[in-house]
């Protein structure tokens, strides 16, 4: 079980074996491999063949309290203070922003202290930069022109590198807009999440001193457990936001748009079983993986939610885009509002949504991630500004592509 | 004779052997195979080709070895002279018959005992910003509370006074150690002839115990160079770099990024500043040892 994102490294180096073969294979289990959400089947792929079966589904998503967002005198007061309605599922980071301000600092939840607007994991070495990636693919993902919009050219659907040279985009004004915006999340939060893993974000949210986390689909099924949530029944959820403004990297301006630019992302492990190549027995893997595929047991895990798994196929979804019954839910803990919200949330970004954002998938994966993670980290403590950290990357980003080497990278 | 005299040899021979050999295996051999690596490259976890000194010449140029190299003498420097300090002072206060001294000494070796992994782990609920028990007391005495983790500045803190709360304790119990083998003489003649505390102190304890205080630092500026483990739990050597240390570099250079060449050759460039400490330190003390 392995997560995918490090798939560029797994190939590169040869570790693992294609599984194509296995597929018509009649003494194997069948899974359906249409069934499964887009993004995540391009993960279980690298190049012309598929090297992952199917297994887990991660992606970020917006949670908040739906008790708090409906009620009528925290919007009336919302309004008051930004001019606008209030947006009860946020569809752009802009809108987000303001929400997290408006609740943080403010005693919403009666318990004499001043409650947080957001939370998130952003402990460096750990999970940050996984809320970085999804928030700032809006801002630089810009879709191609014409009837496909996710056509990958030199300046359309790009995000890590320019696809001709290499050079890093990391440092462009998409990435620089976003990190300050995320900058100004972590002030509408507690600044102790600079120094949190996943169980601290998420607890606090558990136990109502936040209004929203920005997390994985964890939280979706951790709520539903009374021990440690204090919040089932209330939680909301909402896909990743878009953004009403993207860079183009071929102009040289940033477009306004009258609809934002949503970027589904697939940020997380996605962990998946691959066959090492150094099996002695890959046959016997390939069945037992195959299995673990199958509709009837991939969908039990998300069901049962506890396993840790996530959805992310048809038949995890409600209809008409899915097959899925909230019955499914609400026989394993789910509260049937919390879970059609949770399910329509993931379901909207990965169906939905135009656009994907695609992984880093090239050898050496893990070095530029740790070298953007610890520059992140910078920047949200406060000890450099949003672009000197994304300087610092890209100079960092090229070091590693001069070793690797550039026209292997490419 | 002479058979004596070889089965002598042999019998020698075979006593040592064990020590050559693990001494051959677990030091030497890693060592040599080391400088190999570091003068070698590696494509995921793989050496490729020798580099010559290609390794070395990028970790001098890459500032996150800089940065590492600051915080680690910062924690030297710190760590050293607050351990020191208080070992001191405890064993001052602890050089008087006072009842319970044996129970207060057999209670100051258990931070020793604990792997300073777990003294990390647990330092994350104790200095913990939402709610752990500093910051309630703080909060209780009418102050702020700290941002122990999240800032910079005192993620270095609170990395120092755990180290400091588990390697106090050594210095005392050496310290104590050396107090006590004073001889008693030497302060009942400093007392007739009406020497303060402080003038006694100076000229008589401090260089009575000076050997003892020497080794104390030396061994301390030693195993505060390879200071990791509190970091990579508490901090995980952020926020940023703040927190991370050179061996902190290692691990990550070598494991996380899987590049053996350079991960080796910060850990040569370690061994030459430690041993340029020592060798530093040596001459200084060169007159303590002789």
């Amino acid at each position: 079980m392995r997560p995918m994102f490090f798939m560029g490294d797994y190939v590169a180096n040869d570790w693992v074996i294609p599984i194509d073969k296995y597929f018509d294979d009649p003494r194997m289990p069948k899974w359906d491999r249409e069934s499964i959400a887009e993004p995540i089947r391009n993960l279980l792929r690298f190049g012309d063949n598929w090297y992952a079966f199917n297994n887990d589904h991660d992606g970020m998503v917006i949670y908040y309290r739906r008790d708090l967002f409906s009620d009528p005198k925290w919007q009336a007061a919302f309004k008051e203070e930004y001019g606008y309605d209030f947006p009860l599922s946020p569809r752009t980071w802009q809108e987000l922003l303001d929400v997290a301000k408006f609740f943080n600092g403010k005693d919403w939840n009666g318990d004499g202290k001043a409650d947080y607007g957001i939370t998130m994991h952003l402990k460096v070495g750990e999970q940050g930069f996984f809320n970085y990636l999804a928030l700032a693919a809006s801002f630089v993902v810009n879709p191609a022109p014409g009837e496909d919009p996710t056509k990958v050219t030199r300046y359309n659907n790009v995000f890590w590198f320019d696809p001709e040279t290499m050079e890093p985009l990391i440092n462009s004004p998409g990435h620089v807009r976003a990190l300050e915006i995320m900058i100004e999340l972590v002030g509408a939060g507690p600044r102790a999440m600079l120094g949190w893993g996943l169980a601290e974000a998420w607890d606090i949210f558990l136990r109502g001193d936040a209004a929203m986390c920005f997390t994985f689909g964890d939280v979706g099924t951790l709520s539903q457990d009374p021990r440690q949530s204090s919040i089932r029944g209330l939680q909301g959820v909402v896909a990743i936001p878009g953004s009403t403004e993207v860079y183009d990297l071929e102009t040289k301006q940033w477009k306004k748009l009258d609809t934002p630019n949503f970027v589904a992302n697939e940020s997380g492990a996605s962990w998946s079983p691959v066959i090492s190549k150094f099996s002695k027995n890959p046959d016997l893997v390939a069945y037992f993986c195959s299995l673990l595929a199958t509709p009837e047991i991939n969908h039990w895990n998300v069901a049962w939610g506890w396993t840790g798994i996530d959805p992310g196929t048809t038949y995890d979804f409600l209809p008409p885009v899915g097959q899925a019954s909230v019955d499914d839910y609400v026989q394993t803990g789910y509260s049937a509002q919390d879970v059609t919200e949770f399910l329509n949330a993931y379901c909207e970004m990965w169906f939905d949504y135009p656009l994907s954002l695609p992984y880093l998938r090239i050898p050496g994966t893990a070095d530029y991630i740790e070298s953007l993670d610890i520059h992140l980290s910078e920047a949200l403590s406060g000890q450099v500004s949003a672009q000197e950290a994304l300087n610092r990357t890209a100079q960092d980003w090229e070091r590693i592509t001069n070793r690797l080497g550039r026209q292997n990278q490419l | 004779m002479a058979i004596r005299t070889r089965d002598k040899d042999r019998s020698r021979i075979l006593f040592i052997a064990p020590a050559i050999l693990w001494l051959l295996t677990f030091t030497l051999f890693p060592l040599l195979y080391s400088l190999y690596l570091s003068l070698h490259g590696s494509r995921f976890l793989r050496v490729t080709h020798f580099v010559g000194l290609e390794n070395y010449r990028m970790v001098l140029t890459d500032y996150r070895f800089w940065q590492a190299f600051r915080v680690t003498l910062t924690f030297v420097v710190v760590d050293v002279i607050a351990t020191t300090f208080i070992g001191l002072l405890l064993a001052l206060l602890f050089n008087n018959p006072i009842k319970g001294i044996r129970l207060f000494r057999t209670l100051s070796t258990i931070p020793l005992l604990a792997a300073p992994v777990a003294i990390g782990y647990i330092c994350m609920i104790i200095f913990y910003e939402e709610g752990g028990p500093i910051n309630n007391l703080l909060v209780a005495l009418g102050m702020n509370g700290i941002n122990w983790i999240s800032h910079p500045f005192w993620a270095k803190v609170a990395v120092c006074i755990a180290d400091v709360w588990q390697w106090a304790p050594f210095a005392f119990m050496v310290l104590l150690a050396a107090l006590q083998s004073v001889p008693d003489e030497m302060y009942e003649a400093a007392v007739l002839d009406t020497v303060s505390s402080w003038q006694t102190f100076i000229h008589i304890t401090l260089p009575m115990i000076r050997h003892a205080l020497v080794t104390v630092v030396l061994l301390r500026t030693v195993e505060a160079f390879k200071i990791f483990d509190i970091p990579f739990a508490l901090t995980n050597g952020g926020p940023g770099l703040a927190t991370r240390t050179l061996t902190f570099n290692v691990y990550t250079t070598g494991l996380r990024d899987q590049n053996l060449g350079e991960a080796t050759a910060i850990s040569f460039l370690l061994v030459i500043i430690m041993l340029t400490a020592t060798f530093v330190f040596f001459r200084i003390y060169r007159s303590e040892y002789e």
